[in-house]
C-alpha cells in the first residue's frame, strides 16, 4: 500500500493543474457566452 | 355582377427576403418576389455585397427570422456623441434571431474592410463586439447594420456595469467549478475509507479531504455567507441560514474529530452539498438571464441612439419611426396600429405627436415628405416605456412562487426547531456524537432546495415556452388563474375575424375597372388595399388631381370626368362596410366588404366546447352579423351578443371565471373585467395595460396552447410539491430516529432535488421536441 504515498500527491497534483487551467480558461472569457459558439460551429468556413 | 368575374385568382407568394407568405398587391409590393420595398432593398444590398449565402443558411433551417426589416433612416448621422478614439465598441443589435443573422453580422469585416477588423456576436444577449481600424467609423458600421434591417444601439455608459456583470458571472463559474473539482477529489479519498482503508492510510485520506474542503467552504461558499449576513442585517429568515449552519457545524466537528484521531469526518457530504447548491443556483441564474431573450437591451439607461432630441428630420412614405416626434410641417397619415390597434391611417396635423413604432402611410396634401422634430429617443419613447414595463413584470415573482417560498421557509424553520430539540435532548443525555450526527442528517436531508428551486424553474420554463409559442405572459399568476376559467368570451371583429378587410361583392361594370384601379392603386388605406387585391393588377387609366380625404374617400379626374370612391352611408364602422363608386355624381356601383372568419376559429371553438368551456361571442357589430357568425361556429345563439358598447361587453363578463380574448381599443374594458384577458396582436399599449397575456402573432390557436400550458404548469407544481413533502416527511423521520447517518443523507438529499429538477426540465423538453416535429 506504500504506493499510495506517491499516488495521492500525483493525483492531487493533476487535480491542481486542471483547476489552474480551469481558472485561466474562465478568466480568458470562454464561459462568458455559452450560446453563440454552439451556433457558430454550424456555419461552414468559406473556401478562399 | 359578382366579384369572381373580374378578380384574378389569388396566389400566395413567398418573399425572397423575409420568407413570409403574402398576397401580391401592387401598391405595397415592388414585385411578386418581395412582400415590401424594405425587403427588396435589403435583398439587393446583400446580393450586391456577395452575401447571398445568408438565404442559404436560412433555408437550411438555421433561420427563424420572420420580420421584414426596418427601412433605414436616411440622412441621419449616427452616434454623434461617440468618443471616436475608442477602437472597440459594443453594439446592441435588435432583431437578431437566428444562425443566419449570426453569419451575416460576423461578415461585417468582409464588407467594410476599411473600417472593421473583427465583429463577434453574442446571440443570447444580442451584443455585437466590434474592433475598428484606426480610421474606422462606427457610424458606417451602424448604417450598414441598419440597412440590413437590424436596429443597432451603441452601448457606452453601461460599460462598467457590463464589466462588473461579466466578472460576477466568471466568479460564479469559478466557485462552482472549484467546488466541483475539490468535492470530487474528496469523494475519492472518502471512498477509500468506506472501502475499508484503515490505520495510517485512512488518517492520511481524512487529512487530505479536510485540507481540500477548506477552499470549498470559504471560497466557493462565499455566496452563502453573503446571503446569511444580509439576512441577519435586514432581519429576515433566509433558506441559506440553516444550510450554512449545518455546513459549518459539520466542518468544525469534522476537524475536531480529525485532531482527536477519530474517523467521524463529513468533508465529503458537506462539500458535495456546497457543490450541488451552487450548481442548481447557476442553472437557475443562467435560465433567468436568457428569459425571453430580452436581456440587457436597448431600453436600459445610458444607451446612445442614432437620432438626437431636437433634431429635425424628413419623413418619407413607408418609414417606420424609431423615436417619438412632433410634426412640424406637412400633415401626414400614419398607421399607429402598434399603439392603438386601429389599422386605419390616422391624420396627424402640424404640432401633433407621432410615436415610435408608427409607419408613415401617406401625406395629406400633394407633398412627398413631412418634417418632424425629434421629441424623445431610446428609453424615453412611449414604446420603450411600454416595453420596459413589460420587462419589469418579467422579474416579478408570481403568487405561487411566493407561496411555495413561504412554505419552504416555514418547513426550514420547523426543521430548525426540531433539530435544536433533537440536539438538546441527545446532548442532555450526554450522547454528543449521536446528537451531532442525527441533527446534521436531519438538516441535510430536509433541505428544501427541491421546492425552493423547482417552483421558479417551472415558471421560468413556462414563460420561455409561451414566448416561443408566441405569447407574452405579463402576469405569472396567469398559469394558476386559468383553473378558474369556465367561460371564454371572444370579441368578433379582429379576433374571430381577420382585421384586414376583404371584398365581398364588387358590383362595378367591367369597363370601369381600369378607372377604379387608377383611383385605389395610389392609396394605402385598408379599403383601397382590399379593392386592389381583389381586382388585381392590370391596366389603369391615367388619373390627374388624385386626392385622398381620410374618412371620405378618394377622388381623381380621369379623361375629363370626375371619378370618386365614397364611403357608403350604411356606415364604415358596422360589420359590412361599403363604398360607392361615382362618376360625375352618378353611382356606378357598390363595393361591399366583409371580415372573414379566421381559418383556425372553427377548430378552436369546437375544441374548447369539447373541453367543457362555455364559448361566447361579444361584439359591437350588428346582431344579425354576430348571429350568423355564431351559426357558422356552431354556437348557441344565446351565447352570441351583438350591438354591444364597450361598457356592455364588460358587463356581460363574469369576473370570477372568465377569459376574454380581444384585440385592443374597444375591448379594453372587457379585457380588464375578465379574470384573464388575452389581447391579440395589435394595440400593444392598451393590451398591456389591461390584459395578462399578449399574443405576438394573431393566431387563435394560441388560446388553446395557453390553456394547455397553464394546465401543465399547475400539474408540475403539484407533483413537485407532493413529491418533496412526502420525501421530506419520510427521510426527516428516518433522520430523527437515527436510521440515517449524515453521509446517506448527503447522498439522498440531492436525489430529491435532482429528481424534481429533472422532472420539470424533461416535462418542458418533451414538448419542445414535439414541437420540432410538427
Amino acid at each position: 500500500m506504500n504506493i499510495l504515498y506517491m499516488l495521492i500527491p500525483m493525483a492531487l497534483g493533476l487535480g491542481l493543474i486542471f483547476i489552474y487551467l480551469f481558472i485561466r480558461v474562465v478568466r480568458s472569457g470562454q464561459y462568458d457566452d455559452l450560446k453563440t459558439p454552439a451556433v457558430r460551429i454550424l456555419l461552414d468556413e468559406e473556401k478562399k | 355582377m359578382s366579384s369572381t368575374l373580374i378578380s384574378e385568382p389569388k396566389i400566395l407568394h413567398k418573399c425572397v427576403h423575409c420568407s413570409l407568405d403574402f398576397y401580391y398587391n401592387s401598391s405595397t409590393c415592388p414585385s411578386p418576389d418581395y412582400c415590401c420595398y424594405g425587403c427588396k432593398t435589403v435583398y439587393e444590398l446583400l446580393t450586391q455585397s456577395g452575401l447571398q449565402k445568408f438565404y442559404d443558411i436560412k433555408s437550411e433551417g438555421g433561420g427563424t427570422c420572420f420580420r421584414p426589416p426596418l427601412p433605414a433612416l436616411s440622412g441621419t448621422a449616427y452616434f454623434k456623441h461617440w468618443d471616436s478614439s475608442a477602437r472597440s465598441v459594443q453594439l446592441y443589435v435588435g432583431g437578431v434571431h437566428c444562425t443566419a443573422c449570426l453569419w451575416l453580422l460576423e461578415k461585417i469585416p468582409q464588407v467594410l474592410a476599411e473600417d472593421v477588423i473583427s465583429a463577434r456576436l453574442d446571440i443570447g444577449k444580442s451584443l455585437l463586439f466590434i474592433e475598428l481600424t484606426p480610421d474606422g467609423e462606427v457610424s458606417t458600421v451602424a448604417s450598414l447594420i441598419r440597412a440590413w434591417g437590424y436596429r443597432p444601439e451603441l452601448i457606452t455608459e453601461t460599460r462598467d456595469i457590463q464589466v462588473l456583470q461579466k466578472k460576477e458571472n466568471q466568479r460564479q463559474v469559478l466557485e462552482l467549478g472549484i467546488a466541483g473539482a475539490l468535492a470530487g477529489n474528496i469523494m475519492l479519498m472518502s471512498i477509500g475509507v468506506y472501502a475499508g482503508a484503515s490505520g495510517g492510510i485512512a488518517t492520511l485520506f481524512d487529512w487530505v479531504a479536510g485540507g481540500l474542503s477548506i477552499p470549498v467552504v470559504f471560497y466557493s461558499g462565499r455566496s452563502l455567507f453573503v446571503n446569511v449576513r444580509r439576512s441577519i442585517q435586514q432581519k429576515y429568515f433566509s433558506i441559506d441560514t440553516p444550510i450554512l449552519l449545518a455546513i459549518l457545524v459539520a466542518f468544525f466537528w469534522s476537524w475536531v474529530n480529525l485532531f482527536n484521531g477519530r474517523h467521524e469526518v463529513y468533508f465529503d457530504s458537506l462539500t458535495s452539498l456546497v457543490f450541488l447548491i451552487l450548481a442548481s443556483r447557476y442553472v437557475l441564474s443562467t435560465l433567468r438571464r436568457y428569459d425571453l431573450g430580452l436581456t440587457s437591451s436597448v431600453e436600459k439607461e445610458g444607451v446612445e441612439t442614432p437620432v438626437v432630441v431636437g433634431e429635425t428630420l424628413i419623413l418619407k412614405i413607408n418609414q417606420n419611426l424609431s423615436f417619438d416626434a412632433i410634426l412640424r410641417k406637412g400633415a401626414c397619415f400614419i398607421n399607429q396600429a402598434f399603439l392603438t390597434g386601429e389599422s386605419a391611417p390616422v391624420l396627424i396635423n402640424e404640432g401633433e405627436s407621432i410615436y415610435a413604432g408608427s409607419i408613415v402611410m401617406g401625406f395629406a396634401e400633394s407633398i412627398q415628405a413631412s418634417q418632424v422634430e425629434v421629441a424623445a429617443v431610446g428609453a424615453e419613447t412611449r414604446l420603450a416605456k411600454i416595453i420596459e414595463q413589460l420587462k419589469q413584470n418579467k422579474g416579478q415573482s408570481s403568487r405561487v412562487e411566493k407561496l411555495y417560498d413561504k412554505l419552504a421557509k416555514a418547513l426550514m424553520l420547523m426543521v430548525f426547531l426540531v433539530g435544536s430539540v433533537l440536539f438538546a435532548w441527545h446532548g442532555f443525555h450526554g450522547q454528543w456524537q449521536e446528537a451531532i450526527s442525527r441533527t446534521m442528517a436531519l438538516f441535510i436531508v430536509t433541505c428544501p432546495c427541491a421546492l425552493a428551486f423547482a417552483t421558479p424553474l417551472n415558471i421560468s420554463f413556462a414563460l420561455r415556452e409561451s414566448f416561443w409559442r408566441g405569447l407574452i405572459i405579463k402576469n405569472p399568476d396567469a398559469f394558476e388563474l386559468s383553473q378558474k376559467i369556465k367561460k371564454i368570451f371572444f370579441d368578433k371583429t379582429g379576433t374571430l375575424t381577420n382585421s384586414n378587410l376583404k371584398v365581398k361583392s364588387l358590383a362595378v361594370p367591367l369597363s370601369e375597372i381600369k378607372n377604379l384601379r387608377a383611383l385605389v392603386s395610389r392609396s394605402k388605406h385598408p379599403v383601397s388595399c382590399a379593392i386592389m387585391s381583389d381586382i388585381g393588377l392590370g391596366e389603369a387609366s391615367l388619373a390627374s388631381n388624385w386626392r385622398e380625404n381620410l374618412g371620405v374617400g378618394v377622388s381623381a379626374s380621369i379623361a375629363g370626368r370626375a371619378y370618386s370612391l365614397q364611403k357608403s352611408n350604411a356606415g364604415l364602422d358596422i360589420a359590412e362596410p361599403a363604398v360607392n363608386f361615382y362618376c360625375d355624381e352618378k353611382n356606378l356601383g357598390q363595393i361591399v366588404f366583409s371580415n372573414p372568419l379566421r381559418a383556425e376559429a372553427f377548430q378552436l371553438v369546437g375544441d374548447l366546447h369539447k373541453s367543457g368551456y362555455e364559448v361566447h361571442i361579444l361584439s359591437g357589430d350588428r346582431n344579425i352579423v354576430v348571429q350568423s357568425v355564431a351559426k357558422l361556429l356552431n354556437l348557441n345563439s344565446k351565447n352570441a351578443k351583438g350591438d354591444l358598447f364597450p361598457e356592455d361587453k364588460a358587463k356581460c363578463i363574469d369576473s370570477s371565471n372568465s377569459l376574454f380574448v380581444g384585440d385592443g381599443i374597444n375591448d379594453v374594458l372587457a379585457l380588464k373585467a375578465a379574470t384573464l384577458g388575452i389581447a391579440m396582436h395589435g394595440g400593444l399599449q392598451v393590451a398591456l395595460e389591461n390584459s395578462s397575456i399578449y399574443m405576438i402573432r394573431p393566431d387563435l390557436n394560441l388560446v388553446r396552447e395557453y390553456l394547455q400550458l397553464a394546465k401543465k404548469v399547475r400539474r408540475i407544481h403539484l407533483i413537485n410539491f407532493i413529491y418533496s413533502s412526502l420525501y421530506n416527511a419520510v427521510s426527516g423521520g428516518l433522520a430523527i430516529f437515527g436510521l440515517m447517518n449524515p453521509l446517506v443523507a448527503a447522498i439522498v438529499m440531492p436525489l430529491s432535488a435532482t429528481s424534481v429538477f429533472a422532472y420539470t426540465y424533461y416535462s418542458y423538453r418533451a414538448s419542445k421536441l414535439m414541437r420540432g416535429k410538427t
